[in-house]
């Protein structure tokens, strides 16, 4: 059966059947497709037409056609996971009866994630894949026994284990918001095309996808978030909205001691930044594959490029890049050149030191499609500058606190006699915005750029204040 | 500038120029699919050979060492050569995974690849082994010159297990009827070489000569009729952010060989004297006028009461109205079509676009010659020897006497054809009389009857590429900045902003790279008007003029109001903001000398207490001065940022990094207004 579905044609261009039974359309004046920072998947917003061809289920109706889609998707799955025996034996070494169920679920989460997972892996020619003589797995109990799967089999593994166990646990498939938007209406299995675990967690509905490598225990990789899927049951599943993680549990902290030199300006010393929740995940997914140097080089190159000018920068430590549940921690030697700069007997230091991700943000004033974050995140920065002997804060910009409800910014410097305490945080808890919303969003980041760049001025020797 | 399509490489890629055999190029994408099953066999011994071999240390950025390479030569006859390459590499790290991934680039049917093999010796465990049959030909996606149709192809192989601490190697045959009888031998490239060699066979009774190029010569093994050369321990060539071109960097050999009686100049040369007469003898019987040329030229020049007005006029038919597409086939990569055809089908390469050019000066008495250069200044210099190293080609245009207008820039004086100028008809951003910055300074191909000569092409003056600035602006009391701002733009200052707007209709886009430029300068801002000038008139400024309004750009500190008086516009860089020492020279694009002009007047009520001082930095290479003044009530910011030179050798990097700090801490600094007290 072939069905078709379309989006965002011109008016009165839908596809229509004629009497001859041919399916025809013609569409004129399609505008140029417009890039824009920040946007939803261009899938959703591209005039689209998309055919979709179903082999063995005919029904028009959304309600029946997932039904079906439901039953066919658990019947597989449980024929994956239909291995209790071998679970009940594998469960066994993992927890001891007496841990309480979190406990015992993150034991089962970090064994599933201490697997060898085959989709992150550098892709094999078919001869390494021959000579590796690795079969494709066929249920759990394979799994477990060959000690490597992909990322969709360990995270059914996870299921088999948590039940196991004990937990009230179900497999789902949820559609990944990379590249669509899911709408049941338009019937198109393929569109669920992620796998995770919902466990019932001391009374709480939790998500687990331990198959994405470095996701840590009770998040899920930003595209399974705030998304929605089917619970995989015997009657044919029902849908399911992952969950959200607020912006404090994505963040990027950053803790830095520096040193200003007062003949030259240059801001120097030590800087520390904690990459934690999905913020921690992406730098260990992406260098999973890469060497030492490799890493530091894209840790440093992270650093310069939130840096508004030129600077030098080196990590001094290890990071721990294999870990997924402790958020990663680089630590660097910083050096930014005659970062103070002069006013004639006074100098000025701005306050937005990492700032420079905010600074060309929104910087258009027209809009074309919706503004679209990945995922809710944290900035927070707390920072002490140690002034040179005899220098005297001369002022300080007030203290910023600009609330957009679903984006807060907050600047504060304290002036702590002999040395300044800056701290800054920037929080974003917004998926998707509308486009007329984009003049308010815009404004409130020229509001932050505009306290990122307030300054703080500095009288070399004594002096009174004036502030 | 170098990614836009008007000045876009157009001759054949230099996989497909090399004479001899082709370059190999490491592919890195498409491979997913060539996975084909093979059974396993060992490498063989020349591989073999190389399990153990003593190392160097090398950096731990060092990717992958080549530690054998071999290429040999055999010239069977004028029409057929027969090359057989053998490499290996020992993979160090995770990014040199890409070595066991190589593709041949040739070219069809005039090349063909009779064999190519693979192996892998894993650290541990069983060689792999990739057998001809599994190998891929593809025609590449987008090819280097962005020919629309070429016979450029290439075949793939993925070598299993290119692992660090593993070895890949691979050996493939050609066999090619060449254009040329030379071949270039680069054995210098990104990795470190252990151990590469290179033979010549010739028939009884030929002859060679060979040329090197960035390292030293080194003597061959003579046997009989066979010449062999070995270089060893060769340092890698680590890329760079605005380094010099690789092909003017890296250690090469090229080899001319010759049949008994000499070069017949068909298909061989051993200068550029005699590579121009082989250039003169494709293109000479290409420009003459069909009728259909003649008339157009009387259509065009007629109206124009001087001669340089003819020429504008026919520069601007061939830059605008002949439409850069190219097709390239065999000869055809180096060879223009005829200039009828290119008229009548309104389209052509390069060399086309050059050819109808000089067939129409010709029509109105004005004679001019096809050069040939590489659009990378630095691939081609005077210690270059003759080979097929270009990319582009543009015509010199000799000029009447007695024709003189300050519009004509880009002229030498040459001392059998007088002045010559230089004019790219591919470019349609750069006005008649002037180059871009890519091909100033650069060397090319002059091409005549009496065959090759390389000169060097005009620097022009830096006030011709130029972003001119003034801005009369207003501060109020509660730190808000509004005004007018001008500017001008020149060169290929006004070239890139023609080049981003070309397709751009809506009013609303066209002030992207007005905003895109504040944004860098100012944290809010709201643009009140904005206009474009001359956006299609090359021979005119290009122009922007706006008005903007910016909250909160002067910080109260007390009682004080703080104002950074380089309003818009950055002209310092963090290039050079590495603690690794830096390898290599660093070339800038073109000339180019920035004026600001900013006047702000102060709000009511206060005075300037403090300004920042002024900068004089001045070098050779560049040099940037600026003022912050009080006349009155007004802030009169002014600087003049000029690149003189080129290229920076290493020796004066400390000063160029010295230089971009002075330049970024004087766009940081804050004027300072306290109030009267009146």
């Amino acid at each position: 059966m072939l069905r078709w579905t379309w989006q965002r044609l011109p008016p009165g261009s839908e596809p229509k059947q004629g009497p001859d039974g041919i399916v025809r359309m013609e569409a004129t004046n399609v505008p140029a497709f417009q890039t824009e920072d920040f946007m939803p998947p261009a899938n959703e917003l591209k005039s689209r037409v998309d055919f979709v061809y179903e082999d063995d289920f005919t029904a028009r109706e959304p309600e029946k056609y997932w039904k079906h889609v439901g039953k066919k998707s658990n019947d597989y799955l449980e024929s994956f996971l239909g291995k209790r025996k071998a679970m009940d034996a594998a469960i066994a070494e993992i927890v001891s009866p007496s841990d309480a169920p979190e406990v015992k679920l993150r034991k089962i989460y970090d064994r599933v994630q201490s697997i060898r997972n085959t989709t992150y892996e550098v892709q094999k020619t078919e001869q390494e894949e021959k000579r590796a003589k690795e079969k494709p797995v066929e249920n759990v109990e394979e799994l477990w026994k060959r000690g490597y799967g992909n990322g969709t089999q360990l995270t059914w593994l996870f299921l088999a284990l948590a039940r196991s166990a004990g937990f009230e646990a179900y497999g789902c498939w949820v559609s990944d918001r990379r590249e669509y938007f899911f709408v049941p209406q338009t019937m198109e299995s393929r569109k669920l095309n992620s796998n995770v675990v919902v466990v019932k967690l001391n009374g709480r509905d939790v998500y687990f996808d331990p198959g994405a490598a470095f996701t840590p225990f009770g998040m899920l990789t930003w595209s399974e978030t705030g998304t929605q899927g089917l619970r995989l049951d015997k009657d044919g599943g029902s849908w399911i909205r992952t969950t959200l993680p607020q912006s404090s549990e994505s963040k990027i902290v950053r803790n830095a001691r520096l040193k200003l030199n007062g003949d030259t300006g240059d801001l120097e010393g030590k800087l520390t930044i904690t990459y934690a929740g999905l913020e921690g995940m992406y730098p260990r997914l992406e260098n999973r594959n890469a060497d030492e140097v490799e890493r530091k080089k894209f840790l440093e190159e992270e650093l310069k490029e939130q840096i508004p000018a030129a600077a030098e920068v080196e990590l001094t430590n290890k990071p721990d890049w294999a870990n997924s549940e402790a958020p990663l921690v680089a630590e660097f030697d910083v050096k930014i050149p005659g970062w103070a700069s002069s006013a004639g007997k006074r100098a000025v230091v701005p306050v937005g030191i990492f700032t420079a991700a905010e600074k060309r943000i929104f910087e258009h004033a027209n809009r074309v499609h919706p503004i679209y974050f990945r995922y809710p995140f944290e900035k927070a920065d707390d920072i002490t500058i140690e002034l040179p002997s005899g220098w005297q804060t001369s002022s300080m910009p007030k203290p910023q606190a600009q609330d957009g409800h679903v984006i807060v910014y907050n600047l504060k410097v304290e002036d702590n006699k002999g040395s300044l305490r800056l701290t800054r945080k920037l929080s974003v808890d917004v998926l998707i915005l509308e486009e007329k919303y984009y003049p308010a969003l815009r404004n409130f980041f020229q509001i932050v750029r505009s306290g990122d760049e307030e300054q703080i001025v500095l009288q070399p020797g004594t002096a009174t204040s004036s502030n | 500038m170098k990614s836009k399509s008007c000045c876009s490489p157009v001759l054949r890629p230099a996989a497909t120029r090399s004479a001899g055999r082709p370059i190999l190029w490491i592919a890195v994408c498409m491979l997913g699919c060539v996975t084909r099953a093979a059974a396993g066999g060992d490498a063989p011994q020349w591989m073999r050979a190389l399990v153990g071999v003593q190392l160097p240390t090398y950096d731990e950025k060092t990717n992958a060492v080549q530690l054998f390479s071999e290429t040999n030569v055999t010239v069977v006859s004028t029409d057929k050569i027969k090359t057989h390459v053998r490499e290996a590499f020992k993979i160090l790290r995770p990014g040199g995974r890409e070595r066991g991934s190589p593709s041949v680039y040739f070219t069809s049917p005039g090349q063909k690849v009779t064999s190519f093999h693979g192996w892998c010796i894993p650290a541990q465990g069983k060689d792999y082994e990739v057998k001809d049959k599994e190998a891929i030909e593809q025609s590449p996606f987008g090819s280097p010159g962005m020919e629309l149709i070429t016979d450029i192809r290439r075949k793939v192989i993925n070598i299993p297990a290119p692992d660090p601490g593993n070895i890949v190697g691979y050996e493939y045959d050609l066999e090619e009827a060449p254009l040329v009888l030379q071949d270039s031998w680069h054995f210098q490239e990104r990795d470190p070489v252990r151990e590469s060699h290179y033979s010549l066979q010739l028939p009884s009774g030929w002859e060679y000569k060979a040329f090197w190029l960035n390292y030293p010569e080194v003597k061959p093994m003579q046997t009989a009729n066979q010449s062999e050369w070995r270089v060893t321990e060769v340092q890698g060539i680590r890329p760079e952010p605005n380094m010099p071109p690789v092909a003017g960097l890296r250690g090469q050999m090229i080899v001319s060989f010759f049949p008994p009686g000499g070069t017949s100049l068909r298909n061989g040369f051993s200068n550029w004297r005699e590579m121009g007469t082989w250039f003169f003898n494709l293109e000479s019987d290409r420009i003459g006028a069909s009728p259909q040329i003649q008339e157009k030229v009387v259509s065009l020049a007629a109206s124009k009461p001087t001669l340089l007005a003819k020429m504008s006029t026919i520069a601007d038919f061939v830059q605008h109205d002949i439409r850069y597409v190219a097709i390239e086939l065999g000869i055809g990569g180096w060879q223009p079509h005829p200039a009828p055809d290119i008229f009548s089908h309104r389209y052509g390469d390069c060399k086309d676009k050059a050819t109808l050019m000089r067939s129409m000066l010709h029509e109105i008495g004005v004679e001019s010659y096809q050069v040939a250069i590489n659009t990378e200044r630095g691939s081609i210099t005077p210690q270059t020897p003759a080979h097929r190293g270009f990319d582009h080609e543009i015509t010199a245009i000799k000029l009447p006497d007695g024709l003189n207008d300050s519009s004509l820039v880009a002229i030498m004086q040459h001392p059998e054809f007088g002045r010559l100028l230089f004019f790219d008809p591919t470019d349609d951003m750069t006005p008649f009389g002037q180059i871009r910055g890519a091909l100033q300074a650069n060397y090319g191909l002059l091409i005549t009857s009496r065959g090759g000569e390389l000169v060097l092409l005009p620097q022009q003056p830096s006030s011709m590429n130029s972003i001119q600035r003034t801005a009369k602006l207003t501060l109020d009391l509660a730190g808000t900045l509004k005004g007018d701002v001008k500017e001008v733009r020149l060169g290929d200052r006004a070239s890139f902003e023609r080049w981003r707007l070309r397709t751009v209709t809506k009013d609303i886009d066209r002030i992207k790279p007005i905003e895109t430029l504040l944004s860098g300068s100012l944290s809010s801002f709201r643009i009140t008007h904005a206009s474009v000038l001359n956006l299609q008139h090359t021979d005119q400024p290009f122009g922007f003029d706006y008005s903007f309004e910016s909250d909160s750009y002067a910080k109260s500190a007390g009682n004080l109001l703080l104002l950074r008086p380089r309003v818009v516009g950055s002209k310092s860089s963090g290039i050079l903001e590495t603690k690794e020492a830096r390898k290599f020279p660093l070339e800038f694009e073109g000339p180019v000398r920035d004026t600001d002009t900013f006047e702000i007047t102060i709000p009511p009520g206060y005075e300037v207490d403090d300004l920042p001082p002024p900068v004089d930095s001045e070098y050779s290479f560049a040099s940037y001065h600026s003022r912050t003044e009080a006349k009155g009530s007004v802030i009169q910011y002014t600087r003049t940022f000029e690149v003189k030179e080129l290229s920076v050798p290493i020796e004066k990097m400390d000063d160029l990094k010295k230089f971009y700090r002075i330049v970024a801490s004087d766009e940081r600094n804050t004027a300072v207004l306290k109030p009267t007290g009146k």
